[in-house]
């Protein structure tokens, strides 16, 4: 079949069924990409004969004697860009950029009509990073960027490195290598909640035709492990196998089949014969706690399950003062169950990896690289090598650039099975899960169940809070004590109270595993507490934000959570009370924002939270920098960019230290070859823990240079300083370059290494307020109002920080409002689509109002607090808040859908009819 | 699998004679989904977007043929005055790129009761032309849907055109998701007022095995406007014979509980839509009424 693609012909044959996306893959376009196979997300957009179509749903036959045009053919032949590719650059309007094709092969097709109505036209694009305010404004012109300036990088908007990759098309995911003698594996899955295998018959799959393998229980190692990754692997229980023979969930892996190609793995699979022995199951986590429920792991002391035999995977008991006399003292009192759901973390690029060897790998140079979508290179080697028993320097884990994570990819749960493929064929191998089983294969957020009772006297102080709290962990336990303890640290930690307690339990039931997830239990116990900080509020008479002002710690208190004082963590920096001063000033405001209307109820509602800048037991990043031979410097840091930012950010640290501009430092990263340890991208740690390293490495590096040039000068150090290409000496200005060449011939290196450990920490702070109308026929909520306070520090970048921002926003608004991963009575999951599984669009999300505090750390680098997680943790609330301030209704589970809403108004008579 | 891609009607009539089982594959935003999914492989897969004739449309004195491919993105911008229900209903189809390929054939084909397509052909009584090397038949759009993503095509047949009357007074249609934009429908509703016959027609989509008529509540309202002769005087509905319209219409349904949305909603939200889209038409049709008078 002949077809052009931007303007190269091409003569291939597709498969008949195969989608044009795959096609094109499969001839080098690797800006195509995979996001759905279902026409939902649209990053696969492309223009046939200059129509954007889906290419997953467009038959590749069908292109025949056409002209395709991808991302990659978008710019003119004359080597500039195209307008819209440089209007996504000016205003930065991507993240992890795996939508962007997809968006600007959308809005290049728009014309003035449609780009006035951009809630429709963009209605077949999905991006889950930016909240889509930067999208809008790359479609709208709207410049953001900055010039780079020498020495004046941090708290500017300089563009990320990559973005010129982006927009072209060119930046290389995970899955977008081409590797020779590429083979494919496909999982076959359990299709019980509950089973033993009693025998597996590999025979008809080993008989199809490509199938190289067929590996099941019997081929993978005994040694047990969690796909949690933390610094400390004994955070998290050993529970799981590689392949086990025993079932816990319905989508467990069950074998894998490796074949020539996906289709023939696929079939092996099908043809693969598994002998159940179907045993009792439990899908509900208090149920799972009673005597009598079916045991998941009957496991010994070394899985390091609280206690297996009661399915309570850890737990913790703590108080503070004593909460009955509390609720004695107090004249009000709240009582109440709150829900959270499940939610997917729907990053657009699924979990995957390639792996493959570099020599003989019998051989002592012998290598296995592995190219994985991760957020933690460094931990994921650790457990490969634990696991199969491997030396650190037999293997080499590499992240591409990462199409979004968000903590699903704090994980270990493509890679082990891969690898084992690998080892077993030599030769290379690949998984890449498809959407499906984003949603039935991976992790979701922990639901919790929270009941709380909260106690204040009749001037507005709190004196009693009290919780239950119940984390179902799904079949395994990968996060769901650190999830749980994470839960019940800053939420109660930011309110002055004397007495505090808490009883929680991360409990296993056969559903899919939760993980870890932007916020990391916070969101969901914050949910509660915000709730019942406003009936409390309510019942006293109070505004809730000045019962709030009241209650929330100062700057120079303790935090004590109900298990304690966390020694470590320290307010370095304290903007809570401007958060609170931001809310306050929008809620004076009532005629900004939308106009409700008519006959909708409305209402306005607030939140705050607090989160500790990093995780608790150390996170460790290294980093170097190195003077290169063109007087630019290369930096190397550890830990992953999966569209947080962090390598703006780095880059921009160093540049600053240096004295140069951001353009002078290339940077190396995400790679076990590029530093001694990076614990990984999750925590918070991107700016504080990693940012802290690159400031140590940059400024040391600053310090040397500028010793050896007065060594080499004959000058005082004193008269010695950096600039953008040069270090200046006393009024002369000797040229990087030629301080390089005179260090090489001095057989000295101009490199310099920094580290952090990750403590002490500092925290952050965050409050959210909305304003919305409901529609009392229909249950529907709009938001007409969305302000977000943010005390990051001193923000580094500030056009990245408000994407953070905003994306956090977005992202808790699809779990409030509709994101819900549904499981059937057996467990099994029933929206394994982005068409049953709805993310926010364009059109779902409303413009936040985003206030950064003027604070400056004491502990992060150059003042600096993280900002990724925390914006999502106050926005359940506030808006549940909202949405009781405007139909008087106390909503307690989420999400927060039309039919539940309306319901609810329902029984309570708020219920209007059309 | 085999990819057949018939350059002729004929020839596709031949093909699906010759491979009864063999999946007609239009715009493809459902068979894709269905194949990239695994959840269906087919032997043979028919490919029809060659055929030009399906892509056409003809606008005729009373009815409008149009063809099954005609896309949504066409129907929108081509049709709305002559079909103003079914162009709304587009209007609301997934995303740009969807309604770029997706049309009517499709909906019809699939049968889904969450197709957007179903309550507008519904409610403007339209028929089916379908054909086989037998020959040709037009079915009525009140015998097409017979049972969950089932129609009453025999396996040798092909979906040709559907013949639309040209609408002769208001029509509107509305949905309602949980979400905003790119929903399946939680339910929808479809009307359309027939002055030429004095009528009114419905289609409710996603609130009962298969897209179907709200019959009780169309003749209460015919009736009802009959008696008051609103027809004639252009009166404003009393809130009374609304509410009892809304409440037919509800009743007519009989949704499931599924993950988007529970059947209570469902049924409570088929009468809110039900109020709303009589009053806007009703609206409508009084307005062109009264601009009829005056001119």
């Amino acid at each position: 079949m002949r077809l052009r693609v931007n303007g190269r012909e091409f003569d291939e044959e597709p498969r008949a069924g195969q989608c044009l996306r795959t096609f094109l893959r499969g001839l080098g376009w690797f800006g195509v990409k995979k996001g759905c196979d279902a026409g939902d997300c649209g990053a696969c957009t492309v223009h046939v004969d200059g129509e954007p179509v889906h290419s997953c749903l467009y038959p590749a036959l069908r292109a025949r004697d056409r002209a395709v045009t991808t991302v990659e053919g978008l710019a003119p032949a004359d080597g500039e860009l195209h307008r819209v590719q440089r209007g996504f650059l000016d205003a930065q309007g991507f993240q992890c950029g795996f939508c962007t094709a997809g968006f600007l092969m959308t809005t290049a097709a728009l014309d003035d009509d449609k780009r006035a109505d951009l809630p429709r036209a963009f209605k077949g694009n999905l991006c889950r990073c930016t909240g889509y305010r930067a999208i809008e404004d790359a479609v709208r012109g709207v410049k953001h960027t900055e010039e780079p300036a020498p020495g004046e990088s941090v708290g500017r908007n300089l563009p990320a490195p990559a973005g010129p990759q982006v927009v072209t098309g060119t930046a290389r995911y995970t899955f977008d290598v081409a590797v020779d003698g590429l083979l494919h594996l496909k999982i076959l899955r359990s299709p019980h909640p509950h089973a033993r295998i009693r025998a597996i018959d590999t025979t008809r799959a080993l008989a199809v035709p490509g199938v190289r393998a067929v590996l099941t229980h019997h081929d993978a190692p005994e040694r047990l492990f969690s796909t949690a990754r933390h610094e400390h692997p004994e955070e998290d229980p050993d529970d799981t196998r590689v392949l086990d023979d025993v079932v816990r969930y319905v989508g467990q892996r069950v074998a894998a089949v490796v074949a020539d190609s996906e289709a023939a793995a696929e079939e092996g699979c099908r043809r693969v014969e598994v002998d159940y022995e179907e045993l009792p199951y439990v899908i509900d986590p208090e149920e799972a706690m009673r005597p009598g429920a079916p045991v998941i792991h009957p496991k010994g002391d070394e899985a390091r399950i609280a206690r297996p035999q009661d399915n309570v995977v850890g737990e913790t008991h703590g108080e503070v003062g004593d909460v009955e006399a509390g609720f004695a003292q107090s004249d009000v009192l709240h009582e109440q169950t709150f829900r959270t759901q499940r939610v997917q973390h729907a990053s657009l690029e699924t979990h995957g990896a390639v792996a493959w060897f570099e020599g003989d790998f019998d051989a002592p140079d012998g290598r296995l690289v592995v190219r994985s979508s991760t957020q933690t290179p460094f931990l994921t080697r650790r457990a490969l090598c634990t696991l199969y028993d491997l030396p650190q320097e037999k293997v080499r884990v590499v992240a591409g650039r990462v199409g979004g994570g968000f903590g699903g990819k704090q994980e270990m749960l493509v890679e082990d099975i891969v690898v084992l493929a690998a080892l077993r064929t030599r030769r290379p191998v690949k998984l890449e899960y498809t959407r499906p089983e984003q949603f039935f294969g991976a992790t979701t957020r922990h639901p919790f169940t929270i009941e709380v009772k909260a106690g204040a006297s009749r001037d507005g102080l709190l004196k009693s809070m009290r919780m239950r709290i119940v984390s179902n962990t799904g079949a395994y336990g990968n996060h769901g004590p650190a999830v749980l303890f994470h839960g019940c640290g800053e939420s109660f930690a930011v309110y002055r109270c004397p007495n505090k307690k808490v009883d929680g339990y991360a409990v296993y039931t056969n559903t899919v595993p939760a993980g870890a997830f932007r916020g990391y239990g916070l969101g969901q116990v914050v949910f509660a507490v915000e709730s019942v900080m406003d009936e409390l509020a309510r019942r006293l008479d109070l505004d809730p934000m000045e019962f709030r002002r009241r209650n929330i710690i100062a700057a120079d208190e303790e935090m004590i959570a109900p298990g304690g004082v966390e020694e470590d963590l320290h307010i370095g920096s304290y903007g809570l009370d401007t958060c609170v001063e931001v809310v306050r000033r929008a809620i004076a405001e009532p005629d900004h924002g939308e106009a409700p209307p008519d006959g909708w109820l409305v209402g306005q509602g607030a939140a705050l939270s607090m989160i500790a800048t990093g995780p608790p037991g150390g996170h460790i990043a290294d980093a170097r920098v190195v003077l290169q031979p063109d007087g630019g410097y290369e930096l190397s840091v550890g830990t992953a960019e999966f569209g947080n930012g962090t390598t703006t950010v780095h880059r921009q640290i160093a540049a600053g230290e240096l004295g140069t501009t951001v353009d002078r430092v290339t940077i190396r990263q995400s790679d076990t070859d590029v530093v001694r340890h990076d614990t990984g991208a999750f925590g918070s740690t991107g700016t504080v823990v990693a940012g802290k390293a690159t400031l140590r490495a940059s400024q040391a590096l600053a310090a040397l240079v500028l010793d050896f040039a007065a060594q080499h000068l004959g000058v005082a150090r004193e008269s010695c300083a950096m600039a953008e290409d040069a270090v200046v000496c006393a009024g002369r200005r000797v040229p990087l370059k030629e301080l390089y060449e005179a260090a090489r011939t001095a057989d000295r290196e101009l490199a310099a290494d920094g580290h952090f450990g990750g403590t002490p920490r500092s925290v952050a702070f965050n409050a959210q307020w909305f304003r919305v109308a409901v529609d009392p026929a229909s249950g529907e909520i709009r938001i007409l109002r969305s302000v977000h306070a943010a005390d990051a520090g001193q923000v580094m970048n500030p056009m990245q920080c408000r994407g953070q921002v905003e994306g956090g926003v977005a992202q808790a608004l699809g779990a409030t409002l509709f994101e819900e991963v549904v499981v059937d009575e057996r467990g099994a999951v029933t929206t394994a689509a982005f068409r049953r599984y709805h993310l926010p669009t364009y059109a779902d999300t409303p413009r936040t109002e985003v206030h950064f505090t003027p604070t400056r750390d004491a502990i992060g680098p150059l003042g600096a607090k993280s900002m990724s997680e925390s914006p999502f943790n106050p926005v359940a609330p506030a808006l549940a808040n909202a949405l009781r301030d405007a139909t008087g209704v106390r909503f307690t589970r989420l999400p927060l859908t039309r039919d539940r809403v309306w319901l609810g108004l329902r029984d309570h008579g708020v219920a209007r009819e059309a | 699998m085999d990819f057949l891609r018939p350059a002729s009607w004929e020839e596709a009539l031949a093909a699906k004679a010759e491979h009864p089982t063999a999946v007609p594959i239009a715009g493809g935003t459902d068979v894709m989904v269905e194949i990239n999914f695994d959840h269906r492989r087919p032997d043979v897969l028919l490919d029809l977007n060659r055929i030009g004739e399906l892509h056409d449309w003809e606008v005729g004195e009373d009815t409008v043929r149009l063809g099954a491919s005609v896309s949504y993105t066409r129907i929108i911008e081509n049709l709305r005055s002559v079909l103003p229900g079914l162009a709304t209903a587009s209007h609301t189809v997934a995303s740009p790129q969807i309604r770029n390929r997706g049309g009517v054939g499709g909906n019809l084909g699939c049968a889904s009761p969450a197709g957007d397509a179903h309550p507008a052909l519904l409610a403007s009584g339209c028929e089916v032309e379908v054909a086989s090397v037998r020959g040709t038949r037009m079915i009525p759009i009140d015998e097409f849907y017979v049972g969950v993503k089932r129609n009453a095509l025999a396996p040798d047949e092909l979906i040709r055109a559907i013949h639309l009357p040209r609408a002769d007074g208001p029509q509107q249609f509305s949905k309602v998701g949980t979400r905003n934009a790119m929903v399946i429908a939680v339910c929808a509703f479809g009307i359309a007022l027939h002055p030429s016959t004095r009528t009114v027609r419905t289609g409710i989509g996603s609130a009962a095995p298969t897209p179907i008529r709200a019959k009780a509540a169309e003749e209460f309202l015919a009736a009802a406007l009959e008696e008051g002769g609103f027809w004639d005087n252009g009166k404003i509905i009393p809130p009374a014979v609304a509410r009892q319209f809304a409440e037919l219409v509800s009743g007519a349904a009989n949704p499931i509980d599924d993950v988007r949305g529970s059947a209570s909603y469902r049924r409570h939200a088929l009468g809110v839509m039900a109020r709303r889209t009589l009053g806007w038409t009703w609206d409508e049709y009084r307005g062109n009424e009264r601009s009829a008078r005056c001119a």
